[in-house]
């Protein structure tokens, strides 16, 4: 035990894997805030640049992608409302909020903190209980993983936008958009009208980026003249001590909703994000402040999607799969390496294991370092002129649909989506709900058909296995307690008219 | 004022972008990032073989090889992916015999005629798969308990026509049993639901397996296979015990079929120096895998011949 300290201690502070760990951080987060850009596609193109490296120091900087990324993502969902990474989306709910009435320094500094808190409450947890948790994750067969969706999906339409109905037809309009590709269990196209294009479904990335950014544009656009320009304060950007102690158990709660729902393969930060902020907003003492700027809508979910990368990588080194899309690709790369994921990595390479423990801790901090000197600056971004941003905003948007699959079609169908969502975007309907709906999609059909293969059609197996009846309950007593609590006040209000 | 300075500087900035774009000349190939799409998911065999070769293949090629996962409907989500790519040489597939099967039996579109042979790379045959805690502790004692519980047990496949479906439906039929096929996305997450105990048996190719079998979480009754594997020597044949079931399966790079003659020859060569390399050797020993090698003429025939005997076994009723 003693050696096997020593070794990890002096692999992981050797000079190339800090150097690669800040380097990669640094990229993650360049990458991560540019739309269209994601952790995965980063990972996914700097992977063959690493293999020249030792192991350790390749994936260490693909570790500091991962989580630079997810960071970068809240950057810009703070900042102009347009999450660089799915997993920000529900950043932009209090963030862009917080920006709007001049606290953005403020907002992006929470962030940081808040993201580092996260990150290594999840580091902390995948070191000491990675076998547990493997135990908690292989319990997710079909049903599980396809009510599992269902919680993240319902979670995004009950708080986001005006009210609950509009966020589920959102949702609703999300997933109908997703059943378009090929059938992912019998085989064969549906909904491609024709086209080579959309064979593959549709692309998510021109979606969020069309869903969130074009309707934003454009509201700016047609209020650019009256819109005054928003002084931001840029003094306050650290967090207190005594504001930490404040949402220290939003942030601890948080932190443990992302590590479990990041272990669940398929779910990422982009449900563990939406479940957080739903957790948080129906504990908190002032609900109606959320979606106005409050701190607390900002914590939950920068807690959450850093802490789901620690869920996804205990998943992805215990049982070899990915909890969710950056992973895939480590996985590839540790494969790469010589070292298979799986249950002999723990006992083969504990060394190396824990090394990559010490590895995420380190992109942590070097996070941290570099959001406290970067915070004050990216927030002089929104100080801009509209007039000279916006037009940056759509071109960065029109390069970022092009850049995943380089076709044309993508920027068509990013611009039609987004000029299709003004409109929905003016009645009060939330986008975000529909993005998630587009990415979980597939979960949810293909899980949800494998349940009833495996009951042999019948409905009941989501209502006789715990792991799946639990999160139904839940979602139930969640919808229904605004109906219910009318309902006690108005009996209450009869009662004492007698 | 402000508005018109922002919708010129949009125009300028667009007419900017369109300009850089045509720049880019293709002389050189590759000239961008080369991709291969798996059709499976990460944990099996095709897509870890896929990340070795675009690991080692990018030096040769000059360009980064990154692998893109387009899983489901028994690999045709990938496969017709694959087949759809630009024919320039910068999106090849790792395809299986799957794309072979699908088609013959009505269930998809894109077959082997839409794709030209690149290498193939390696063979690999199935495995009755069981959990470690099974009741059973051979073949014969899992084919009695199915026999008396006729659709019971649940046996993870590949989706319908897939090889490793063919497997389970094939020892299904030599044994006279019944079982419910759950279809996963591919034999890696069949051997998670195997694990996790939300299916009883998974017929997959046994070098996915193998790592859990080593480390005692599941047990293989039987290989599908001519004769007993050097890899795991103490694991006996379906044949040895008295069934007659094989099962193989496949894994060859192809490129669209319209892709020209000088493209496939770089590709080619890059993939076969990749192939050749002592690191992928020592990658496919590690994962239990057999190299079994084709250049683009034979494995055009072998193709051939594997549509053929499909045409043949599909007519049996």
């Amino acid at each position: 035990m003693q050696e096997t300290l020593t070794m990890v201690l002096s692999q992981a502070f050797d000079l190339h894997v800090l150097l690669a760990v800040a380097f990669g951080t640094f990229i993650g987060a360049a990458i991560g805030a540019l739309p269209g850009l994601t952790a995965t596609l980063g990972i996914a193109l700097l992977v063959p640049l690493t293999f020249s490296f030792q192991p350790l120091v390749g994936l260490a900087m693909l570790l500091g992608i991962y989580g630079g990324g997810i960071y970068g993502g809240s950057i810009t969902a703070i900042l102009i409302r347009i999450p660089g990474t799915p997993a920000s989306a529900a950043t932009t709910l209090d963030g862009y909020p917080m920006t709007l009435k001049g606290r953005a320094g403020h907002a992006l500094g929470i962030s940081a903190t808040v993201s580092f808190f996260g990150g290594i409450i999840s580091v902390i947890f995948l070191a000491t209980m990675a076998p547990q948790i493997s135990k908690f994750t292989l319990k997710f067969g079909p049903p599980e993983l396809c009510v599992a969706a269902l919680f993240g999906l319902s979670m995004s339409a009950l708080v986001s936008g005006e009210n609950m109905i509009k966020g589920f037809v959102s949702v609703l309009l999300g997933l109908i958009l997703s059943f378009s590709g090929i059938d992912p269990i019998v085989g064969c196209p549906r909904f491609t009208f024709g086209t080579v294009d959309l064979l593959s479904g549709v692309p998510f990335i021109p979606a969020l980026i069309g869903l969130f950014a074009i309707p934003e544009v454009l509201t700016n656009m047609t209020s650019i003249s009256s819109s005054p320009k928003i002084d931001q304060k840029l003094d306050k950007i650290h967090m207190s001590f005594k504001e930490i102690k404040r949402h220290g158990w939003n942030i601890f709660r948080s932190s443990i909703i992302g590590v479990f729902v990041g272990a669940v393969p398929g779910a990422g930060g982009d449900i563990g994000g939406w479940v957080a902020y739903g957790v948080a907003k129906k504990t908190s003492r002032h609900p109606e402040s959320f979606g106005q700027g409050s701190e607390a809508g900002v914590v939950a979910p920068e807690a959450a999607n850093n802490a789901s990368t620690g869920g996804a990588m205990t998943t992805m080194l215990t049982l070899g799969i990915p909890g969710d899309a950056p992973t895939a690709v480590i996985i590839g790369a540790l494969m790469v390496y010589g070292l298979r994921p799986g249950p002999m990595l723990f006992t083969s390479h504990l060394d190396l294991v824990y090394s990559i423990f010490v590895i995420m801790a380190l992109a942590n901090f070097c996070l941290l370092f570099y959001r406290f000197i970067g915070a004050k600056h990216l927030a002089r971004i929104i100080s801009v002129p509209k007039f000279i941003l916006l037009p940056v905003i759509i071109v960065l948007c029109v390069v970022g649909s092009y850049a995943i699959q380089n076709n044309l079609f993508d920027i068509r169908l990013m611009l039609v989506l987004g000029l299709g969502w003004y409109l929905m975007h003016l009645c009060g309907f939330p986008a975000a709900p529909m993005v998630l709906g587009l990415i979980l999609g597939p979960m949810v059909e293909s899980n949800f058909r494998r349940s009833l293969i495996m009951s042999e059609g019948s409905v009941s197996i989501f209502f006789t296995r715990a792991y799946s009846l639990v999160p139904i309950i839940v979602l139930a007593l969640v919808l229904l307690s605004p109906i219910v609590i009318k309902w006690i006040k108005r009996a209450r209000k009869a009662r004492a008219n007698k | 004022m402000k508005k018109t300075v922002m919708i010129l500087g949009l125009v300028l900035s667009l007419l900017i972008l369109t300009g850089i774009g045509q720049g880019m000349a293709e002389d050189k190939f590759p000239s961008k990032t080369v991709t291969i799409i798996s059709p499976w998911a990460p944990g099996g065999a095709a897509d870890a073989v896929s990340r070795y070769l675009a690991s080692l293949a990018g030096e040769y090629l000059g360009q980064p090889v990154v692998v893109v996962n387009r899983t489901g409907g028994t690999g045709q989500v990938g496969h017709t992916a694959g087949a759809t790519a630009k024919p320039d040489g910068h999106t090849l597939t790792m395809t299986t015999v799957d794309c072979i099967i699908l088609p013959k039996m009505g269930l998809g579109k894109t077959s082997e005629k839409e794709f030209r042979p690149i290498a193939l790379i390696t063979f690999w045959g199935a495995g009755v798969q069981v959990s470690a805690d099974a009741p059973w502790k051979t073949l014969d004692d899992l084919i009695a308990d199915a026999k008396a519980n006729p659709k019971k047990y649940k046996v993870a496949t590949i989706g319908p026509g897939g090889i490793w479906t063919v497997g389970a439906e094939g020892l299904e039929k030599e044994a006279g049993i019944k079982l419910t096929h759950v279809p996963f996305n591919g034999a890696g997450p069949g051997i998670v639901a195997l694990l996790g105990g939300h299916v009883d048996i998974a017929t997959g190719g046994v070098a996915e397996a193998w790592q859990q079998i080593q480390a005692g979480k599941l047990r293989c009754l039987g290989l599908m296979s001519e004769k007993r594997s050097d890899f795991y020597p103490d694991i006996p044949t379906l044949k040895e015990q008295g069934h007659d079931v094989v099962v193989g399966a496949w894994l060859g790079l192809q490129v669209p079929k319209k892709t020209p003659d000088d493209r496939v020859k770089i590709l080619h060569d890059a993939f076969k120096k990749a192939i050749d390399s002592d690191a992928f050797k020592a990658l496919m020993k590690k994962q239990t895998l057999d190299i079994v090698y084709m250049g683009p003429e034979d494995y055009a025939k072998f193709i051939q011949a594997q549509s053929d005997f499909f045409d043949k076994v599909l007519q049996k009723p």
